[in-house]
């Protein structure tokens, strides 16, 4: 009896043997369910702090405007998967869950509670804004931080050991 | 770099990434007939032709967003923004399907586009949209001087308090002088002017002592009383703004965490006014006074004594900080700690329940262990800093010691005995005053940036106008029509959508439909909490926003789910809306909202005090007493939004035959989950994602077998499986 509510869940493990993955003619991801081809499909992730690369939603998009997209199955481990297949769904997540990697800070000013960014990432250089320090960091493990700007965006810094002075200065008495 | 022509485009947007996940600049350009891509970047032009499209879309993701086209059922990804971009990103996609659909474009069409998102000023866009300040042009002055404007009223005060200030520095200048120079060289001194008179010039010191407290008193009273007085001044000045604002600016989320600021603003910046920034003239003055003195006697010690200045400034802008980040820190850790013994005792139950006892004491054993850390931090850094700067003042001490000594040894310079005592003195003078002067920057920034916020309310704009001609209507029938009304809180998101209703006097129409169908919003606009953008909206034929505001509130009762009583009797309570109305007219309102009786059975009647001790009002109650309120309103359209979807079955009967009475003969404009409270409607109509989907009698509706009569054999069913049956 004791994992009976876990058949009542009825959630649909996903492996290649049920489903497949391909690139569409727009360059976007499309899927083939139990032979069935259901289109263009959206991948999110369940944990995406702590378990990127596992536990994945695979929604059917929605149709139209009165249709909702429907989740076709979660997908926990790609191993079962091809490389291509892979590489398909990792460029999805990827893009879906782009957040540069602070990797140097340029310039860190804070004034009237905002505090103003200048920074250099893994994907190019960026200001941004963020307010109210408490609850623009995020902690995901003892040496990495989330950074959350005023428009909701996301900034990593992946090693606290490694941050620069003018970060510190700024993080640390919130850390 | 390439150059092109752009010609005669109808919208621009630029992209801040060049790729899904990098950064660069992009522009996308509408015209008429095509789409055109420019990066920046490498110059690179790419045109897209609407023809075959069919549809072109903005998709969001968690930083990022991707246009998309879909062009023979395939959608194609061509550009990528980030969330900064992403409000604009969404209007510039409504924008490039109409040009695509050949539809007329508006002036709403290009709202977020232009101007609200930019500093007027220095014409960059503003870093936080929601809160609409430029800290580079933030004109800091302004705001101070606006900031004295609270002062004139107070004038004769404020003139005592600066001659009470002018006399404190004034004494505080002297007193080291008289005790130094004075007592060591005039009256110790053999052939001093007043040699021997130990006893008069103790008496002075002490007269100057009791001067000085005397004036503090007469300054700290005077101020306490000004202060109140412009707490108050501020306050009013802000609750009127806020109660002359429209519904939309309570429900932007940005301004609820304003108003829950703007007490401590207000203390904040009165305290700035009237405590520090006279502390600050007293400690300026002061400094300048000594100062004064100390280079008339003696220039060369003068210099000695300022040479700890440097060092306590590097302290105070250096190592303080620091020892605040400590101090911080160990307060953060505190409220953790806090958090978690809350945490576990209000949610005792569930940690009984769950056995969970010695995980949460290993919690409480970690947060506490943490702060201990911190605390061990702060003490040890507090144990190394405090003592090293008071070394740094007492050594300054010591060379004025010495310097002067051997100045006095040497007779050198005009220096006596008296003249060191006077410096020893003023040392300590003037790192006080110095170091307050250095504070002073990060208070004013503090109390600048309250300022702002106040100000931000009280100049803010109500987007309800009230017209500058209002028509009188003192009699107002009742006649609602809507023709082609549309209408959204946030731009490009519209929650009514070509809404035609007319609705004639004494008719009682039911709003049904899902949650947030926009079944509210037509009775928001109706009451003109909000105005509409498009169509228009008539009451008896004259447009809403010409009626005077004072007729169409008298004219419009509602009662809405929430049930808002204010503290206050219950008499004033229904008597809110019309403060006049004499005894029979407030009981026969409570009686024809059955909430007589159960006023009768409270021991002090209509005058029951609410929210004192035993007043505690149920839902049903609460909600009898709003109809009563509304039935002495006696108005022309009355509104009832789910009036009765938070009480039992029980006290909706008895509520819904108090509806009964008071929507006789009046406009009714009804709104219910539970279909079977609109049995009574003249006409049902269905709202569906923010259009009329069916219109008709409750009979008509269940036979179209639409929308309706889903929700009806729904609602059946659930009651059924309750055991019970809505039909009578």
């Amino acid at each position: 009896m004791k994992n009976d509510f876990k058949e009542a869940a009825n959630i649909r493990y996903l492996t290649s043997k049920d489903i497949k993955f391909y690139e569409t003619k727009g360059g976007l991801l499309g899927a083939a369910l139990d032979g069935e081809d259901v289109g263009r499909c959206d991948v999110l992730r369940l944990f995406p702090l702590h378990k990127p690369d596992s536990f994945l939603s695979v929604r059917r998009q929605a149709q139209s405007h009165r249709d909702r997209a429907t989740e076709l199955g979660i997908i926990e481990s790609l191993d079962s998967f091809t490389e291509e297949e892979k590489a398909l769904i990792l460029h999805e997540l990827e893009k879906r869950y782009f957040v540069p990697e602070i990797i140097k800070v340029k310039n860190a000013k804070e004034e009237f509670g905002h505090t103003y960014w200048e920074v250099e990432t893994n994907a190019g250089e960026r200001s941004f804004t963020t307010f109210d320090m408490s609850a623009s960091l995020v902690r995901i493990d003892a040496n990495s931080v989330l950074l959350i700007d005023v428009d909701g965006s996301r900034y990593l810094i992946p090693d606290l050991k490694k941050a620069d002075d003018k970060a510190m200065k700024m993080l640390d008495i919130w850390l | 770099m390439e150059t092109y022509n752009l010609g005669e485009y109808s919208a621009i947007l630029r992209c801040d990434m060049s790729r899904d996940s990098s950064y660069g600049e992009v522009w996308l350009l509408a015209y008429e007939d095509r789409l055109v891509k420019i990066d920046a970047d490498t110059g690179a032009m790419v045109e897209y032709g609407y023809e075959g499209i069919d549809e072109i879309r903005n998709e969001d993701f968690i930083n990022t967003g991707q246009f998309v086209i879909k062009k023979e059922g395939e959608y194609t990804p061509f550009a990528f923004y980030s969330n900064s971009v992403g409000r604009t990103a969404s209007r510039f996609t409504m924008v490039v399907n109409k040009l695509k659909d050949k539809t007329e474009l508006t002036e709403d069409d290009f709202k977020t586009f232009g101007d609200d998102n930019v500093c007027p000023t220095c014409g960059k866009p503003y870093r936080d949209p929601r809160r609409k300040i430029c800290p580079k042009c933030m004109n800091r002055r302004a705001i101070l001087v606006r900031l004295m404007g609270y002062l004139p009223k107070y004038k004769l005060s404020l003139v005592f308090m600066g001659i009470c200030m002018v006399a404190t520095a004034l004494i505080g200048v002297m007193r080291p002088y008289v005790s130094g120079k004075t007592f060591y060289d005039e009256v110790l001194t053999e052939g001093g002017k007043y040699f021997g008179m130990v006893v008069p010039i103790v008496l002075c010191l002490m007269a100057l002592e009791v001067s000085r407290l005397v004036v503090n008193i007469i300054k700290e009273r005077i101020a306490a009383k000004v202060s109140a007085n412009i707490v108050f001044d501020i306050k009013s000045q802000i609750f009127s703004a806020m109660q002359r604002l429209s519904m939309s600016f309570f429900n932007s989320q940005h301004t609820g965490s304003l108003m829950n600021r703007v007490n401590n603003d207000a203390e904040e910046i009165c305290f700035t006014i009237l405590w520090r920034i006279p502390e600050l003239i007293i400690n300026s003055l002061t400094l300048i006074g000594t100062a004064y003195v100390m280079i008339m006697m003696n220039p060369v010690l003068s210099v000695i004594v300022f040479i700890p200045v440097p060092f306590t400034v590097y302290m105070m802008k250096v190592v303080f900080p620091k020892f605040r980040k400590v101090k911080n820190a160990s307060w953060q850790k505190r409220s953790k700690l806090n958090s978690v013994i809350n945490d576990a005792l209000s949610g005792i139950r569930v940690v009984k329940a769950f056995g969970k006892e010695t995980s949460e004491i290993d919690r409480f054993d970690k947060a506490s262990n943490e702060l201990y850390e911190a605390n061990v931090k702060e003490g040890i850094r507090g144990a190394r800093t405090f003592p090293v700067m008071g070394y740094i003042t007492s050594l300054g001490g010591l060379f004025v010691w010495a310097v002067g000594g051997a100045q006095v040894m040497n007779g050198t310079g005009g220096m006596t005995f008296g003249t060191l005592m006077t410096f020893v003195g003023y040392m300590g003078m003037v790192l006080g005053p110095i170091d307050s002067i250095v504070n002073s920057i990060d208070w004013l920034t503090e109390t600048l940036n309250c300022a702002h916020r106040l100000f931000e309310i009280i100049d803010r704009k109500s987007d309800v106008v009230p017209s500058p001609n209002p028509v009188r209507m003192e009699d107002i029938e009742g006649n609602i029509s809507l023709k082609n009304v549309t209408f959204s809180y946030e731009p490009n998101k519209p929650v009514l959508k070509n809404i035609n209703l007319d609705i004639k006097k004494g008719e009682m129409i039911g709003l049904v439909g899902h949650s947030g169908a926009g079944k509210s919003t037509i009775t928001n606009i109706i009451t003109r909490l909000y105005d509409i953008e498009e169509g228009s909206l008539t009451i008896d034929g004259v447009n809403i926003k010409d009626i005077h505001p004072d007729d169409l509130h008298k004219r419009i009762g509602m009662v809405l789910q929430e049930t808002h009583l204010f503290s206050g009797t219950i008499m004033e309570n229904i008597a809110f809306a019309r403060p006049d109305a004499t005894y029979e007219e407030v009981v026969s309102a409570a009686k024809l909202a059955n909430a007589h009786d159960f006023i009768m059975k409270l021991p002090d009647g209509y005058e029951t005090e609410l929210g004192k001790r035993n007043t505690n009002l149920s839902g049903g109650e609460r909600q009898r007493i709003n109809i009563a309120r509304a039935i002495l309103l006696d108005p022309r359209i009355l509104i009832l939004d789910e009036a009765t979807a938070s009480v039992d079955t029980e006290t909706e009967l008895q509520i819904q035959q108090a509806i009964e009475t008071l929507t006789k003969g009046r406009t009714t404009i009804a709104i219910a989950h539970r279909l079977s409270t609109l049995k009574n409607a003249d006409r049902l109509v269905v709202i569906e994602r923010g259009e009329i989907a069916e219109m008709g009698t409750h009979k008509e509706l269940e036979e179209l077998g639409g929308i309706y009569a889903g929700m009806l054999g729904k609602q059946k069913e659930a009651l059924k499986i309750r055991g019970m049956d809505d039909e009578e």
